[in-house]
């Protein structure tokens, strides 16, 4: 009887512990900008979302973006965004850095869901290193999911390829 | 006919009768249960945990009366209210939030809305054009909206005057002190009421109400107790509807010996 109530604690204990684990700012957005311009990140730049745009954008979403600008920021042929998309009720806030077309970095800035936030750890996100955008808008590699963040592994690759999509249009502006 | 087996006779003829009167007083209480058990198991299908009551007397049953605490500022034609909740235009619903409004000011084709650690940019039309937070470099702990002689974004913030460019992308320190700060308006009793039923309507969903009704609680403590020994009762039912059974089983048994002995 005393074993039993020790073990609904502990598994009562480790959901809390691994819900609480699971929201957080892992990276101001700042900083995250700084250490991807080696400490001077450029000033930021606009991207209008035209009609054109915002079809795209829904054909990669699923739905289209609530806003009419979004900005980033440029140096050569590398940008960097911070997107945000819903996992399955909160917004995660993810930095992508693109170079010349092939995703550089992406990194869970904040996450506020309570389960999923396996994605941010590097043995996740590294299978993006590299990917670009197919011509039909999605990603040209295959990315493994993680049983239990469905929704959050979802929410990332559409982040991912709506970043490789963005930089495509301000490299031909 | 025995005494013994007369007695016997009374007595399951009465246990027939509390039967059908337990039975029919269950029945309200079954298809209770029924009904909204059915519709907890397919609350997404029916959408009960999204649709809101809306009804004036089911709210008044929960005494569900908003707490909303309203900001007001007029930018030209129209307003910009914070309920405590969200955002509005005008009565449109923009963004739900929970930061105190700091104020709102047009700027060129576009209003510039503060909130203490964020900012939204819309089209004079209320169309949202963009979120500013942090990350786009936004000024943190503001504390007061205005603008400068020449029309820019100028905000109070802990560390002293900050002033945006023309394209709201870059802040930097204002030393000046020529600001026209923006100042709430006062909020109209109408728009308040009015304001304060549409919160109303966005507090209790059904799926709550539909588990009230289940559980009982919807008649609160008594309601509980209620359902309680309306389980009892059907506990009951069970109990003596086997009984009878097992009566009429050993009768007709009993029936049948006696017809193989004539």
């Amino acid at each position: 009887m005393r074993a039993g109530r020790l073990i609904l604690l502990t598994v009562m204990l480790t959901i809390a512990v691994s819900a609480l684990q699971a929201r957080g700012t892992y990276q101001a957005p700042s900083a995250f900008l700084k250490e991807t311009f080696s400490g001077k990140p450029p000033e930021p730049r606009i991207i209008w979302l035209t009609r054109d745009i915002q079809k795209s954008i829904a054909r990669i979403m699923g739905h289209q973006l609530d806003a009419l600008r979004i900005r980033y920021w440029r140096h050569g042929k590398r940008t960097a965004w911070i997107l945000e998309e819903i996992g399955k009720e909160e917004p995660i806030t993810v930095g992508i850095v693109i170079d010349d077309g092939r995703i550089a970095r992406i990194k869970v800035l904040v996450y506020r869901e309570s389960r999923g936030w396996e994605v941010r750890y590097p043995f996740f996100t590294r299978q993006f290193r590299d990917g670009r955008l197919r011509s039909d808008l999605t990603l040209d590699k295959p990315i493994d999911g993680i049983t239990g963040a469905t929704l959050s592994v979802n929410a990332l690759k559409k982040l991912a390829r709506l970043a490789l999509y963005l930089h495509q249009q301000v490299m031909t502006e | 006919m025995t005494r013994h087996s007369r007695k016997r006779r009374f007595k399951l003829k009465s246990l027939y009768v509390w039967h059908r009167i337990l039975g029919l007083w269950a029945a309200v209480f079954v298809l209770i249960l029924s009904f909204s058990g059915i519709m907890l198991n397919h609350t997404e299908k029916l959408g009960l945990d999204r649709n809101y009551v809306t009804q004036d007397w089911l709210l008044d049953w929960y005494g569900i009366r908003p707490d909303i605490d309203l900001t007001v500022f007029h930018v030209g034609s129209h307003r910009i209210v914070h309920t405590g909740k969200a955002l509005l235009f005008d009565d449109r619903h923009l963004i739900p939030t929970e930061e105190p409004l700091i104020g709102a000011v047009q700027t060129g084709p576009v209003i510039f809305v503060a909130m203490r650690n964020s900012a939204i940019l819309l089209t004079t039309r209320g169309r949202l054009v963009e979120r500013l937070g942090p990350a786009s470099g936004l000024p943190a702990m503001m504390l007061k909206l205005g603008t400068d002689p020449n029309g820019r974004v100028v905000v109070a913030t802990a560390g002293g005057l900050m002033r945006a460019d023309g394209s709201l992308l870059k802040w930097h320190k204002y030393t000046a002190t020529a600001v026209r700060w923006v100042r709430p308006s006062r909020a109209d009793p109408a728009l308040r009421d009015r304001l304060a039923r549409k919160a109303r309507a966005r507090i209790l969903k059904w799926q709550q109400v539909v588990l009230d009704l289940h559980s009982g609680r919807i008649l609160g403590r008594t309601g509980v107790v209620v359902m309680d020994l309306s389980a009892i009762l059907l506990i009951l039912l069970s109990v003596s509807g086997f009984y009878l059974w097992l009566q009429g089983k050993k009768r007709q048994r009993r029936a049948a010996r006696k017809r193989k002995h004539k």
